[in-house]
Order: structure tokens, then sequence, then C-alpha cells
């Protein structure tokens, strides 16, 4: 069985974001006059908080997970293109189809309140090991999928340049550049499965989203790719992580 | 016990375990990196020294992030926070960066510079249990001085302390400003047709103006805080779903946390968790 602790700390960053990017969609000024739009966007408001608090999680989280996904299809791709362009965006469908795919992990088993209520239980999977592993994969899969943006990075460094003159230092980014972070795209979904390769894998995966965030204003979507690659992280090894990190308390407290 | 004692005792000389304040700065450093990240983007048109604090500033807050080398990376994002809000922002005029979100935010990050906020969930804190481990001695202490935790705490008392002045004049408790904010940003050009609309503005206008002169000092009353901080939580829950607040709501939440008592966040921590068991 697995450590519920990796869900549930992904479970705190999902809805961090989802009420980051979504803010605008969330305010029922914008759909006073859509009376079904006005309901889903009113039990996402209240599910949101539920999931991330960690009550009734499961429950929550398909719901939350359900109306994101009558966001994307019904007022996202169903409206004219003005209308519905952020919900159909690549970051909403992301965080939606996260969502959905968190009713399959176990992540109300941690860091919730549904825990506060049974603290005996333990931080485990319930009982769906493969469903969970299956849910894992994907979110993996889409962050390292991710990478299939970076061969387009060369000409998004475009407006820093070096010397004022990008002309001149172009040809040598096209050139080299490209070639190696198509590579990259390729060969790191494949290195993330050999264990020994995983880290430094995720470790180059990261350096590469967080480069794209800082150089060509990616917004959310470079946070939601960080936290999908995470999603590749071991759950055990997130649970000894925090097991180190949350040691228990020296006997001697004034030794500090 | 005298007034000067208590306020030495539960201010100045404030200590506990430093949990509360290591999830203070991994919250403070996601914020900083949502609204200031646009902001920090290098460009051909800059000036070398720009570019040198961007880079400065992404490795500095990432370290403050993860917690390495905690204190040096707080401090170093804290400064370059000063220097663009005061100076690019303030002195050469650069409005996108002068607002209440990235004053709040420059003054968390200065206060948290004051605490030991990388003792706990932290690379720095990984690394100590590590070494204590190798020398079979115990983890060090998730212990220190808190004075910094309760400087955020009185930043959050100012803000609630000076809106609830502001709003205190009788076009806000009459309910007329509230219903040009929702004229402006739910409605439009119409006037609602339902009943009550009016009283219902005036009511919420006295409500929010209420709330906000209580806070700033019921907010520091242990026992008050399972009502308190609900109220404060569901206030900036609705002002998020009211009107547009960017990073706002968060940051609020974020800081809130500050008021509460480290030892039992602590305590709380460990009984979520199965360590210790």
């Amino acid at each position: 069985m697995t450590s519920s602790r990796a869900a549930a700390l992904f479970r705190l960053a999902l809805v961090v974001l989802v009420w980051g990017h979504l803010a605008e969609a969330l305010r029922p000024a914008h759909h006073l006059d859509e009376l079904v739009r006005l309901g889903v966007t009113t039990a996402l408001s209240l599910a949101l908080p539920c999931v991330f608090l960690g009550f009734y999680t499961r429950s929550a989280t398909l719901v939350a997970g359900l109306c994101l996904q009558a966001l994307v299809w019904v007022w996202g791709f169903g409206a004219e293109l003005r209308l519905g362009v952020e919900l159909q965006s690549v970051t909403t469908r992301l965080l939606a189809n996260a969502m959905v795919l968190l009713v399959f992990l176990p992540a109300g088993r941690s860091f919730s309140i549904d825990r506060w209520r049974r603290p005996d239980d333990p931080e485990r999977g319930w009982g769906r090991p493969r469903w969970a592993l299956i849910a894992q994969g994907v979110l993996a899969w889409w962050g390292l999928s991710a990478m299939a943006i970076l061969p387009a990075l060369p000409s998004l460094l475009l407006p820093i340049g070096v010397g004022g003159d990008p002309g001149s230092a172009l040809p040598m980014l096209d050139g080299s550049l490209a070639p190696v972070v198509a590579a990259m795209g390729v060969t790191l979904p494949l290195l993330v499965l050999l264990p020994r390769a995983r880290p430094w894998a995720l470790a180059v995966a990261t350096v590469a989203i967080g480069l794209a965030h800082v150089f060509t204003g990616l917004g959310l979507l470079g946070l939601v790719l960080l936290l999908m690659l995470a999603a590749a992280i071991p759950p055990a090894s997130v649970h000894h992580a925090i097991d180190t990190l949350l040691s228990p308390r020296a006997p001697d407290r004034a030794s500090t | 016990m005298r007034i000067d004692r208590l306020w030495l005792d539960r201010f100045v000389g404030y200590e506990g375990s430093t949990r509360l304040v290591g999830v203070l700065r991994i919250l403070c450093a996601l914020v900083i990196w949502a609204r200031w990240g646009q902001f920090m983007r290098p460009n051909d048109q800059m000036a070398l020294p720009y570019i040198a604090v961007i880079v400065l500033f992404w490795f500095a807050s990432s370290a403050m992030l993860i917690g390495l080398s905690t204190r040096l990376a707080t401090a170093t994002t804290a400064a370059i926070l000063v220097f663009a809000y005061f100076f690019v922002g303030h002195r050469l005029g650069v409005d996108e960066l002068v607002a209440h979100h990235t004053q709040a935010h420059t003054l968390f990050t200065v206060w948290l510079a004051f605490t030991p906020c990388g003792r706990s969930v932290s690379v720095d804190r990984w690394l100590a249990v590590r070494r204590a481990t190798r020398t079979a001695s115990p983890p060090p202490a998730e212990h220190g001085p808190l004075y910094g935790q309760r400087l955020v705490a009185l930043q959050v008392s100012s803000m609630y302390l000076w809106t609830a002045y502001e709003k205190s004049y009788a076009g806000f408790l009459s309910g007329s400003r509230m219903e040009q904010i929702f004229m402006y940003d739910v409605f439009g050009s119409d006037y609602p047709d339902w009943p009550g609309f009016g009283p219902l503005m005036t009511l919420s206008a006295v409500l929010t103006t209420g709330i906000e002169w209580l806070l700033p000092v019921a907010l520091w009353f242990g026992r008050w805080q399972r009502f308190t901080l609900p109220a404060a939580f569901l206030l900036h829950a609705l002002i998020y779903h009211g009107i547009p607040v960017a990073t706002f709501t968060v940051t609020m939440w974020a800081m809130l946390l500050a008021y509460l008592d480290a030892d039992r966040f602590h305590a709380w921590i460990d009984r979520l968790t199965e360590v210790g068991r």
C-alpha cells in the first residue's frame, strides 16, 4: 500500500493552483443570468475549500472534478471561442483532469480534517493501489509530455537577445539549442521510468520548465507542469522525507 | 503580571516551534512567485544591473522556497523586494509595483527574515537531521525566537485597523460605496430591481467595517481565535468571489496563520502524522 502523504501534498497544491487560475471564472458576477453555470461554479466554490481542508475529501474531489470538466467542455469548448478561451486552455484542462484523477488517489488520508477525525488510521492508500498507480503515472506523464514545448524555447528566448542585437545571437541559439531541447523532450519521459536516472531526469525537467517559466511568461502553466512532474516522485520517498523533516522534538529545547 | 512584562514575554521574547514560520516561508515564496513573477522577466531593453537583480531574485526566492541557506535567501529576497517596491516602484514610478498587495508581500518577507524559518520543513533541516544521525546525536530542536512571526501578525492587525478607519465615514457606512462597488463589478449599468438591495448593501458595509474594527485586537486572543480566524478567512473568501483581488486573498490567508500559537501548530502537525508514534 502506498503512502498517502504525496497525494495529500498534491491535493493542497492543486487546489491553490485552481484558485489562482480560475479566480475570474469563479466570480458569480460574470454569469448571474446563467442559472446552471451559477450552480456549477457555486458547487465548485464550495467543493474546493473541502478538498483543500480534506473534509470528505473523496466526495468533494469528485464534485470539484466534475464541475471543472463541465466548465471546460460546456462553457469552454461549448461557447464561442471569444468567451470560452480561458476555460479551454491547456492550463484549465490539465487542472480539471488532474482533479478527476485525484479521486483515485488516497489524498484525504494525510494532512486533512478526515485524518484529524481518525488519527489512528494509517497514512496509506485505500485498497486500490493499482488505480492509484495508474492515476499517478498519468499525472507524471502529462508533466513530462510538456517537454514537447521545449523545442520552441529558442524562439521564445528572442526577447532577451544578447547585447541588444538578438539577430547575431539567435542563429547560434536556434542551431545549437533546438536539437538539445528536442532530445530532452524525447528522452526525459523514458529516463523517468528508470529508478536510478529518475532524480536526474526530474531535476533537468524542473530546471527546463523553470527557465521556460521565467523567460517566456508561461504564467501558472509552468507551476501546473511542475506539480504534474512531482507526481513522478515515488510516494515512499515523499513519506520518508517528511518523516525526516518532522522528526520528534529533541528533549533539550534549550540546546538551540 | 505587569503589562510591560506581558509585552516582553508575549511579543519581543516570544519563542516556540519553528514549524509555523517554516510553513509561512513556503507560502510567502509561492505568493511572491505568483504576483512578482510577471515583473521579474528579463528582456533586451533592460540594463545589466536589473538583469542581475532579476537573476538573483529567482535564485534567492527558489532557495527561500525549499529552505536552502534559508536566512540568507529570505533576507536577499526581502532586500530585492524592498528595492523593487520603494526604488523601482515609488522612486522610478513603475505603477505596477506599487499596490497594497506588493507592499504586503514585501513586508511579509522582511519580517520572515527575522525568524529562524529554515529550522523546519526545509533543506537546511534535512541536512541538520542527517548530520545529527551521522554523529548519533539527537536532531536539532525545531525551536527558536519568533518575534518576527509576531511582526507579521502586527502587520495584519495594522492593515485591518487602517482599512476600518478608512471605511468609517457616512458614505461607506450608508452602503452607497458598497452599491457603487457592486454596480461596477457585478451588475453593470442597470440598478438591480430585486427588493432589499439597498438595505443589504448597508448591512454588508456596517458588518464589514465592524469586523475590521474588531479583528486587529480580537485576533490576538487565543480563546477567540476559533471565531475570529474563520470570520477573517470567510471575509477574504467573499472578497475573492466578489471583486478581482489577484493574490490578495491568498496573501491574507497565509499571513493570518501568524496569529496561531506556534507550539500548538507543532502539536497539530504531530497529530496529523504518524511521526513520533
